[in-house]
């Protein structure tokens, strides 16, 4: 799903300059960048993340005209403040004063970029069926050719098999992956002698 | 980052991970007060070079390509023969020696076999890939340096089977994908029957070992071999 960042505020300055400082970074949004000025003229599309930027004064327009439409889920919200506030600076990943540095907004920019992104953690040190097949055919010697045939999948299909059981396991070598296999019983010992497998 | 004039003394205190640092260069304990500039002079060091060897092992962040390009190679090539027989004489028997009291420490615990059995896999490739290294590509890296120097009165020795320095570049992941392995077998997948503080200790170890590689391997790849691609291009255009 695309993400888009929307900078919504009456001074064009801020937004532009907003806009300039974002293209330069390493946010690469390319096309996904847009100013608005008026809430009322965004057209929002489902299926799509939203980062809004937006000063307090068109952030109830923004609220009244469009996202009471939208799902929260898909939606972050970042408050831009241009006035200084006396002593009382908010630090969080929800505002941006204009006095921060480049790093400072882009990594609030990329914070809520994140934020979208499937949770990854959930599912590590879990394989799936097809995985822990996988991952058992590879700890016996099998080569990613063999096991597509075994398997009569693709070879590309089982290279990235391979690389999701890695990134899942923190596991890269093979060796590493049949001492995995043998902890969890995914391989039997009593048949197979250890010396052969690692 | 660390300057000539500071003391030594106060160095170590800062970051103590540097005290293998300083004896590959054969510096010792005991300096006294005395600043980096004074003991690289008492024991004939290229003080530039010992404190951006120090910097960058303190800092990951930090690695004066520029800096370190200038440096002669044999300067470069002898901190690395050094930093291997550190490996060698210290981090690889001093890993085995804690892998076997922690199995030691859980007797009949025969998943820590499958642990032993890993390490020496990563022991043998790690020692075939510093071997490969002192036997080869060292030499052909020094040879090359003198040929270049000396201009027609050194003679290239063909007895080394690396063509070009590139032919090996690409060596370092496998070594370093086993160490990191290896860490994560014992943090998430091995079910703790054993002395915890024998295992953190090994775990230490291990971190330390892995930092030490990481700076080697730079050191290696962005400064020795590009050098010596840089001399194969004067003495050989094709």
């Amino acid at each position: 799903m695309n993400t888009r960042v929307l900078i919504i505020h009456q001074s064009a300055i801020i937004a532009e300059g907003l806009q300039k400082l974002m293209q330069n970074s390493s946010l690469q949004l390319h096309d996904h960048l847009r100013i608005y000025m008026d809430p009322s003229e965004i057209n929002l599309h489902p299926a799509t993340n939203y980062i809004f930027i937006t000063s307090d004064l068109l952030f109830q327009k923004l609220y009244n005209t469009q996202l009471i439409h939208l799902n929260m889920a898909n939606y972050r919200f970042i408050k831009l403040i241009s006035e200084a506030q006396d002593g009382n600076k908010f630090t969080g990943n929800e505002s941006i004063h204009l006095d921060e540095t480049q790093n400072q907004i882009v990594d609030k920019i990329r914070f809520a970029v994140n934020s979208f992104l499937p949770e990854k953690t959930s599912v590590i040190g879990t394989l799936t069926e097809r995985e822990t097949e996988i991952l058992k055919l590879v700890s016996l010697g099998n080569a990613s050719k063999e096991i597509a045939d075994k398997l009569n999948i693709s070879t590309h299909t089982v290279i990235t098999h391979r690389k999701n059981i890695t990134e899942k396991l923190g596991i890269k070598s093979i060796s590493g992956l049949t001492v995995y296999a043998i902890l969890n019983k995914i391989i039997d010992t009593n048949e197979l002698s250890i010396d052969d497998l690692i | 980052m660390y300057k000539l004039s500071q003391k030594l003394a106060d160095i170590i205190h800062h970051d103590h991970q540097l005290l293998p640092v300083i004896n590959r260069f054969g510096v010792r304990l005991g300096f006294g007060d005395q600043s980096v500039e004074d003991i690289c002079i008492a024991h004939n060091i290229n003080a530039e070079f010992f404190i951006e060897i120090m910097n960058t092992y303190h800092d990951p962040d930090y690695f004066p390509r520029e800096r370190f390009l200038d440096f002669p190679l044999p300067l470069i090539v002898d901190y690395l023969k050094k930093t291997h027989h550190y490996y060698y004489t210290w981090y690889i028997p001093e890993i085995e020696k804690q892998l076997n009291e922690l199995i030691a420490s859980a007797p009949g615990e025969s998943n820590l076999s499958l642990l032993t059995k890993f390490y020496l896999k990563f022991k043998q490739e790690l020692h075939e890939h510093l071997q490969y290294e002192d036997k080869f590509t060292f030499p052909y890296a020094l040879n090359l340096h003198d040929l270049f120097v000396q201009g027609s009165n050194a003679k290239r020795t063909e007895s080394t089977p690396v063509k070009s320095i590139a032919d090996y570049e690409e060596e370092h992941s496998d070594v370093d994908s086993k160490l990191l392995d290896l860490k994560n077998i014992i943090i998430k997948y091995l079910q703790a029957g054993y002395d915890d503080n024998k295992c953190n200790t090994l775990l230490t170890t291990l971190f330390n070992f892995e930092d030490d590689l990481r700076d080697h391997a730079r050191i290696e790849d962005k400064i020795m071999v590009p050098k010596v691609l840089q001399i194969e291009k004067l003495l050989f255009p094709s």
